[in-house]
Formats: C-alpha cells, sequence, structure tokens
C-alpha cells in the first residue's frame, strides 16, 4: 500500500455529502441533497459515456457500460450470469426501463418482518409520484409494439391469462429503449439536475475504504484513474450515502471491516430464456422489446419478451449447439422470452481471499427449481398457442420442444439445477433495512446501524425480492432516505 | 493482419475461437479476416474482464485443454489440424464433466455473440434471407 501510494498523486477533498456510485439510488440522492443546498460529491468507478450514440445492448456497449464486460457469475447449485451496470448513470444505462411500483404485498410484508417504520402504500407511492415526473414513465406507441409482443398477447388472451402492458422510462417511445438515447437513464435525468445544483461527479473514480471510528466516517479513500495518471484521493465528508448497488455496497462495506448483517443475504430474480421460431418472419432484431408481462403467475413467475440479437439468440444456443447450429438459419423467424421468478433462495456476498473481489453465491431452493420448471411450462403453452413452431429453451439436453405434450412435462418435473443456463439483472438485500437489529443492516430509511453519518441508499437496503423490476423501488426508496435525512438535519448543520 | 497477442494464453483463445465459429456465409471474402480478428479481440477482451479468481483458474483449465489433446492425438491443441481440432472441441463440449464442458462453453458464447452482431455478418444474413424470401415467394407465383 505504502509503495503504491508513492506512485499515486494525492489528493484531499471536503465536502458535505459525499454518495459513492451514481445509478437509480445515487443519482436521486444526489440531485436530492444538493437541490436542498448541500455541497455534494459524487463518486463513480465507471466511465461517463455518451450513450446518445451507442445501442446499449450492443457487444461495444458491453465493453463500455458493463461490470466486467458482463462477466460476472454467481456461483451455487447452478452458475448464473449476472449484469450490472459501471458508468455514469449505473444499471440505468443498460436496463429495460421498464417501471413498476413497489406491489403492496412487498410493502406489508417488509413492514412485518423486517419491522420496517413509517413504510405505507401511500406514502411510498407519493415518492413515486415525484420521481416519475422527471422520468417521462409513459407506455409505448401503439404504432410502434413489435410483433413478437403482439404474439405474446395473442397466445395470452387465447388461454385467457391476466395480461399487462409495463410502462418504461424512455423518451423516444417509437424506438427500442436500447436505442441512442431513448432511454431517460440517470445521464440524461437525475444527473443533469444534480449538476445543476452543483453536484461534483468524479468518474473513473472507485472507492477502495472507508476509514472510520467512534462510529463515524472519518474519510474515504479512492483511486481516481485518467489515461496518464492515477490519483489516491482521500474525501473527508460530514454525510457519506453509499449506492453502489446491491453487490458493490456490500463489498466496500466488508472491505472496510463494516460487516453487521453486511453481505449475509442476497435475494435474485433468476431467469430462464427461451427462443420461439414462428413460420412467419419477425425480424425481431428490428422491435424494441415485448412490452407486456403475463401476469398470472405473479409474484412466483413472471413471464416476458426479452432484447433479441441474432448474437443473444446464438448465445441461448450455446448449450446444444451441435444440435441447434442449424436453426440459426432461422433466426428472422425467432424471437425471445422469459420466464423469470422471485426467487425464494438465498445467496451471500464475500470477499475473495487475497484479491477483495466480491464473490456472490446463491443457492436455488427447491422451489425455484419447480417454479422455473413450471414456468418454462407456462411459457411454452403460452407461445405454442401464439403459433410457435418450436421452442429452444437454454436447458442442456433439452434442445428444443415441438409440442405442448412436450412442454407439459415440466409441470410435474423440474429440470436439474446443472441443466438450467440462467441469468439475472436483479440483485438486493445484501444491507437489509428495517428496525430489526438481528437481521438488518440499515435502519428504516437507511442509516447504518452503529454509524452517525453513513447511509445506503440502493438496491440493497430492498429487504427481500420484490418480483417486478427494481428501478422504481430504488429511486423511491432513495427518496425517502434523502428526505429523512432532509428533515433530521434541517435548521442544524446545512449551509444557508 | 493478425492480431499480437500479449500472451500465450491469447494464442490459444484465438485458435479455439477460429474453430468455434459456424461456417461464414458465402461471397465474404477480404471481411473475413476483419470479423474474425474482431471476435478474437472480443474474446480476449471478455476473458481479460474475468474477476481475477476467476481469470487465473480459467487460463490455467485452457492450458490443460491443450495439452490434454496430447492424450488423445499426440499433439497439443496448437498443433492440431483443423478437423481434429473441431473433433477435439466436441469432445469437451459433449462432456460428462461440466467443468469441461463450461471451458468451451464460455468461449463459444463470447465468440459467437460477437460473430452474429459484428455488423458485416448481420448484413450479409440479413441480406440472405432477404433473397431467399424473395425466391421462395417467385416459386409460389
Amino acid at each position: 500500500m505504502k509503495t503504491m501510494k508513492n506512485n499515486y498523486r494525492q489528493e484531499k477533498i471536503n465536502t458535505q455529502i459525499l454518495v459513492i456510485g451514481s445509478g437509480a439510488g445515487g443519482a436521486v440522492t444526489a440531485a436530492t441533497l444538493a437541490k436542498a443546498g448541500y455541497s455534494v460529491v459524487i463518486l463513480e468507478e465507471g466511465e461517463r459515456i455518451d450513450t446518445n450514440t451507442l445501442e446499449t445492448h450492443s457487444t461495444e456497449a458491453m465493453k463500455l457500460l458493463y461490470r466486467n464486460r458482463g462477466m460476472t457469475p454467481i456461483f451455487g447449485n447452478t452458475t448464473i450470469a449476472y449484469v450490472e451496470g459501471c458508468c455514469v448513470g449505473g444499471s440505468t444505462e443498460i436496463n429495460s426501463a421498464f417501471w413498476h411500483r413497489t406491489p403492496e404485498d412487498c410493502i406489508n410484508r417488509w413492514t412485518k418482518k423486517y419491522k420496517v417504520k413509517d413504510l405505507s402504500k401511500d406514502s411510498l407511492y407519493k415518492l413515486f409520484n415525484e420521481v416519475e415526473k422527471d422520468l417521462t414513465i409513459q407506455y409505448s406507441d401503439p404504432k410502434s409494439i413489435s410483433r413478437s409482443s403482439s404474439l405474446l398477447k395473442k397466445g395470452a388472451e387465447e388461454l385467457n391469462w391476466s395480461i399487462q402492458e409495463i410502462p418504461r422510462a424512455q423518451i423516444k417511445i417509437e424506438n427500442s429503449q436500447f436505442a441512442p438515447g431513448a432511454k431517460s437513464s440517470m445521464s440524461r435525468t437525475f444527473i443533469p439536475a444534480a449538476i445543476e445544483h452543483g453536484v461534483k461527479i468524479l468518474s473513473n473514480s472507485k472507492a477502495i475504504k472507508i476509514n472510520h471510528g467512534n462510529g463515524r466516517v472519518t474519510s474515504v479513500l479512492a483511486v481516481s484513474s485518467d489515461k496518464d495518471s492515477k490519483t489516491m484521493l482521500t474525501i473527508e465528508a460530514e454525510h457519506v450515502f453509499i449506492s453502489g448497488g446491491a453487490v458493490q455496497t456490500p463489498t466496500l462495506l466488508l472491505k472496510s471491516n463494516i460487516n453487521k448483517n453486511i453481505g449475509q443475504s442476497i435475494f435474485i430474480h433468476p431467469m430462464l430464456k427461451i427462443a420461439a421460431m414462428f413460420e412467419e418472419s419477425l425480424d425481431s432484431h428490428k422491435d424494441p422489446i415485448p412490452i407486456y408481462q403475463i401476469k398470472e403467475f405473479m409474484p412466483d413467475i413472471t413471464i416476458g419478451g426479452s432484447v433479441f440479437t441474432p448474437g443473444f439468440l446464438s448465445m441461448l444456443f450455446c448449450d446444444n449447439w451441435t444440435l441447434n447450429a442449424t436453426a440459426m438459419e432461422k433466426w428472422q423467424n425467432m424471437a425471445l422470452y422469459y420466464a423469470g421468478i422471485t426467487g425464494k433462495g438465498i445467496g451471500r456476498i464475500r470477499l475473495f481471499p487475497f484479491t477483495n473481489e466480491p464473490f456472490i453465491s446463491y443457492r436455488l431452493s427447491k422451489e425455484d427449481q419447480s417454479n422455473l420448471s413450471k414456468g418454462l411450462a407456462y411459457i411454452s403453452k403460452l407461445l405454442f398457442k401464439s403459433g410457435a413452431k418450436k421452442l429452444f429453451p437454454a436447458v442442456r439436453n433439452l434442445p428444443f420442444l415441438e409440442t405442448q405434450n412436450e412442454s407439459d412435462y415440466f409441470l410435474n418435473n423440474v429440470i436439474p439445477f446443472q441443466s438450467m443456463s440462467l441469468s439475472t439483472v436483479h440483485a438486493f438485500s445484501s444491507c437489509p433495512m428495517g428496525e430489526d437489529e438481528d437481521i438488518c443492516a440499515v435502519n428504516s430509511f437507511g442509516k447504518t446501524y452503529g454509524f452517525e453519518n453513513l447511509y445506503i441508499s440502493d438496491a440493497s437496503i430492498i429487504p427481500d425480492a420484490p418480483g417486478v423490476n427494481p428501478q422504481g423501488t430504488i429511486m423511491a426508496l432513495a427518496l425517502r432516505n434523502a428526505k429523512y435525512f432532509l428533515e433530521t438535519k434541517r435548521g442544524g448543520e446545512l449551509c444557508q | 493482419m493478425k492480431p499480437e497477442y500479449k500472451c500465450a494464453s491469447h494464442k490459444l483463445i484465438s485458435e479455439i475461437v477460429i474453430a468455434l465459429l459456424p461456417e461464414y456465409p458465402k461471397g465474404i471474402s477480404e471481411e473475413k479476416s476483419i470479423v474474425e480478428n474482431a471476435v478474437i479481440d472480443f474474446v480476449i477482451g471478455q476473458i481479460e474482464a474475468l474477476p481475477v479468481y476467476l481469470r487465473f483458474p480459467y487460463k490455467i483449465a485452457l492450458y490443460k485443454f491443450n495439452f490434454f489433446s496430447l492424450f488423445v492425438y499426440g499433439r497439443t491443441f496448437l498443433k492440431l489440424g483443423k478437423k481434429r481440432k473441431s473433433n477435439y472441441i466436441k469432445m469437451w463440449s459433449d462432456s460428462p464433466l461440466k467443468q469441461m464442458r463450461d471451458v468451451i462453453k464460455l468461449l463459444r458464447s463470447c465468440a459467437l455473440l460477437q460473430y452474429y452482431d459484428h455488423p458485416v455478418i448481420l448484413n450479409m444474413i440479413s441480406t440472405k434471407n432477404e433473397n431467399h424470401e424473395k425466391q421462395l415467394q417467385t416459386r409460389k407465383n
């Protein structure tokens, strides 16, 4: 450390508020506190990338916007591919921008099990109203609904299954949300608002350690990199908010020897993908992703459409490539869908010895296995009703399904763990909030137990898996925490 | 022009990637090397982006892959001919051992992702299918 320090330039920064991370949680926190008059600095590990010129699901985007270029595994009874953003704006730059309000049953569960204080549907939905104003949450232009979406809807209607169009945080509704400049991600909404109110963003700057003593954070060490040099930053802040997401937040805390109920749990939404081949040409690669979700089996199982490129399709075929390679010739007749579940298993975040990188583990429960298998059966039934001729699930040794009888087998039989190729883009609960200090890391408003000036505002405080896309919940909770902070501090240290 | 490799594992990765790629669309000529180099660069970048605790075991597994073919064909993978390379890869990707399958799966999924999303290939396969559709339509008429 001493040698490393000697090679770095040293710089000291003083601020009232330090926010670590610029995603859904960090951007809202920084903008809210800056509007209230605080001096705020954001530390962001990733780069500031102009997504106005970049398709955010391209391989180029993977290199620039994704952590580890999308190569983060979760280990357990099967390996799960996990992706998160690592750039200014965080995962809001790479997600599908689907917008859900927190389901009422989650709010009730969190207040009961985790004893989250003063949380009700009404109070939380008021906060949703506020963040939604800045995000242009809207439904798709009916003219731009893709053929793969219509097919999903057709199947659901024939089966009389409940289906819902999901609104999105999107500026250009006629385009795919992955098209350049289409999404109202943080880099286009809350970050510019924060900058307008004086927030300073340090991109390419990774927080590496929180120094603390006597229940207070004294400083944060960070390494800031540019092309030619590296600078060791020592940031002294009166209050520190960590918003690095469900994996990076506990990692930083564990590295800093802050470990009470940190990283002891992690919940996810595992997802099993399936490709459907139709007789007609769909050209799904030109379309927005399907906008409908099947509500029939929610909250346990969600069915929907997935972004399509020939590359993504070929990846799905990898488990059975020898048998399915020739199906690539028909790629224009195909679309991608998924069966996602609200994970009932549990995982952990630990530091890998010597490298200090996060090691994420998650054990799928028997219920998860059963729900994923049923999910495959349900989505297959729906797609056959929609007119699909052949289905290709991401399951090893199950190259394709041609009849509903074949897929119905999974209503009563489970897919072996090791045969499933799963992925997830949603992780939560690594630092759960609530008043139950035995299981929670932070109080009901994000303040870390045992600390006077350390807060967490991101997906890690969501007590368990909400069963819906979490961006809305993260933003509403971050606003809640920031407002509570302002109420408790107002008149005290606020600069006038 | 072949890319310069920073370490021996990159050379090995590139040889495996070349053997994993599907047949190029007919009519591709000078763009073939552009695509091939783009895919190799992408895959090497992806492997180097793995967390350190995974990257090193993975590279060790790649060396095992290379030398294990000594027991099968009497030569390392790098020295095998095209057909044997392909058969040897198939042997690993169909292995009952998950660890062996995963070595190939990781490279194959990265290689195919970049290959099929490469503008040259995407353009060629789109045109090919459109022409095929037109031919079918003409025959029907």
